[in-house]
């Protein structure tokens, strides 16, 4: 059985797999975009809640392990949590902007976590694009050195690109830095509001224009890649699980704040219970939200594939749509322009 | 050598679950994930808890109920065929 056909399955029958914690929503950088609730109270998650919450995830058979933020290294105990996690056996990611990750910091996180992979933030090809959106100069320029120095000691890492109208003009040279680093990105052409409502950053969402371009260049890449690679063909043996949920979200996954809410994943912001009073395992097993959101997930693909081809190719999340739009099966201003670039390629394609 | 004594572990980059009876190897280094069987997932376990070959092989034949002698042979091609996969490797 492949990996992914254990996803699936693990999807299916609610199977706790992989957990996000955002460890604080403090930041040394300040995106402009950014959607944390700054502004959101409670009594922060300590070391000791995250050694119980870490010791019931291995009960429960838990692998994945995403520490986030805000930035987590902010966390006064994120060395000591990260530590703990590979210790107890996690694979752990660490989702960060990368900014202080050099030198004698990245040395201790690669001694003491030995993270399977960085997500790194990039916000643009430039010093102009990426520091007008971080609001601080010189992180661009202090980023791409931190990851010469984490390719030379072997860390690996990854990128993940929020999409916005300022960005969208450097696509093609942020493929260039990621083959640059021997890498791969997340491009995410969504932008949302912020946890709290304020639909601010909705203004910066990537146009039309820059959506499609992004779509071109990614079909050039897969192809190209396909041809260096080779595409692996079904030998007609394999197991195929199919998924009977749109998604993982509180399926297979959750996201925990920095104050103990428990959340289906981090676009579904619907608390299912706070750690501070009751045990994951209690909220996994007994939340009425999740199991409201998991009877969601099923409406949710059966929804898509009603809506045709093109809806189910472009990574419809419920969450976003839920929070943008009041419904979880409603289209939102960028999927249904993402809709209409697909439908329009589709027919380009067939003319 | 007496093989039947020798200790292995699973390598440093290793990570290891058994979920929903079906056992699951994260290889970090190469970003490898390897997914193995009932049987697998419980050999690989006793190795993480520091049990010996001879013992793994005892254990394992009660739990499945099968005959020693060819679950020795068993067992001692598998744990090769994990080393060479740079899976699990032998305590010094």
């Amino acid at each position: 059985m492949q990996l992914s056909d254990l996803t699936r399955k693990f999807c299916n029958e609610n199977i706790l797999f992989s957990v996000l914690l955002e460890l604080t929503y403090r930041c040394n950088l300040d995106c402009t975009f950014c959607y944390n609730d700054r502004s959101l109270k409670g009594t922060p998650f300590r070391f000791e809640h995250y050694k119980k919450l870490m010791e019931d995830l291995l009960q429960m058979g838990t692998l994945n392990i995403s520490l986030s933020g805000g930035e987590p290294l902010a966390h006064p105990d994120f060395f000591r949590i990260g530590a703990l996690a590979r210790e107890m056996g996690f694979v752990t990611r660490v989702k960060t902007n990368g900014h202080a990750l050099r030198s004698r910091l990245l040395e201790r996180l690669k001694k003491e976590v030995d993270p399977y992979n960085l997500d790194l933030s990039l916000h643009g090809a430039s010093a102009a694009v990426h520091d007008r959106q971080t609001q601080v100069p010189g992180s661009f320029e202090r980023l791409m050195q931190n990851c010469a120095e984490m390719k030379a000691i072997g860390m690996r890492f990854r990128f993940n690109m929020p999409m916005t109208r300022w960005n969208e003009n450097e696509i093609s040279e942020v493929f260039d830095i990621v083959d640059l680093f021997e890498t791969s990105i997340n491009i995410d052409p969504v932008i949302t509001s912020r946890d709290n409502g304020d639909k601010a950053p909705l203004s910066l969402s990537s146009s039309e224009a820059g959506m499609m371009k992004l779509s071109d260049l990614m079909g050039k890449r897969r192809k190209a890649q396909a041809l260096k690679y080779g595409v692996s063909e079904n030998t007609g043996n394999d197991i195929v699980i199919p998924q009977k949920k749109h998604c993982g979200s509180g399926s297979s996954t959750v996201t925990v704040d920095p104050y103990g809410n428990v959340y289906p994943c981090v676009q579904l912001r619907r608390a299912a219970g706070n750690l501070h009073k009751q045990s994951i395992r209690q909220i996994w097993e007994g939340s009425e939200v999740l199991d409201e959101v998991r009877e969601l997930t099923v409406r949710v693909k059966e929804w898509t594939a009603e809506q045709g081809e093109s809806c189910q190719k472009i990574g419809f999340c419920p969450g976003t749509a839920l929070h943008e739009t009041g419904s979880a099966t409603k289209l939102y201003p960028q999927a249904e322009m993402r809709v209409t670039i697909l439908d329009k390629k589709s027919v380009r394609e067939e003319v | 050598m007496d093989t039947n004594t020798t200790q292995y572990k699973t390598c440093a980059d290793v990570r290891f679950r058994v979920i929903a009876g079906e056992g699951v190897i994260i290889r970090q280094e190469i970003g490898e994930a390897l997914v193995v069987n009932e049987v697998g997932a419980s050999i690989l376990k006793l190795l993480n808890e520091g049990v010996s070959t001879s013992k793994l092989i005892e254990r394992i034949a009660q739990e499945f109920d099968v005959e020693e002698e060819r679950l020795t042979l068993d067992v001692h091609r598998y744990l090769s065929e994990l080393e060479s996969a740079n899976v699990v490797e032998k305590v010094a």
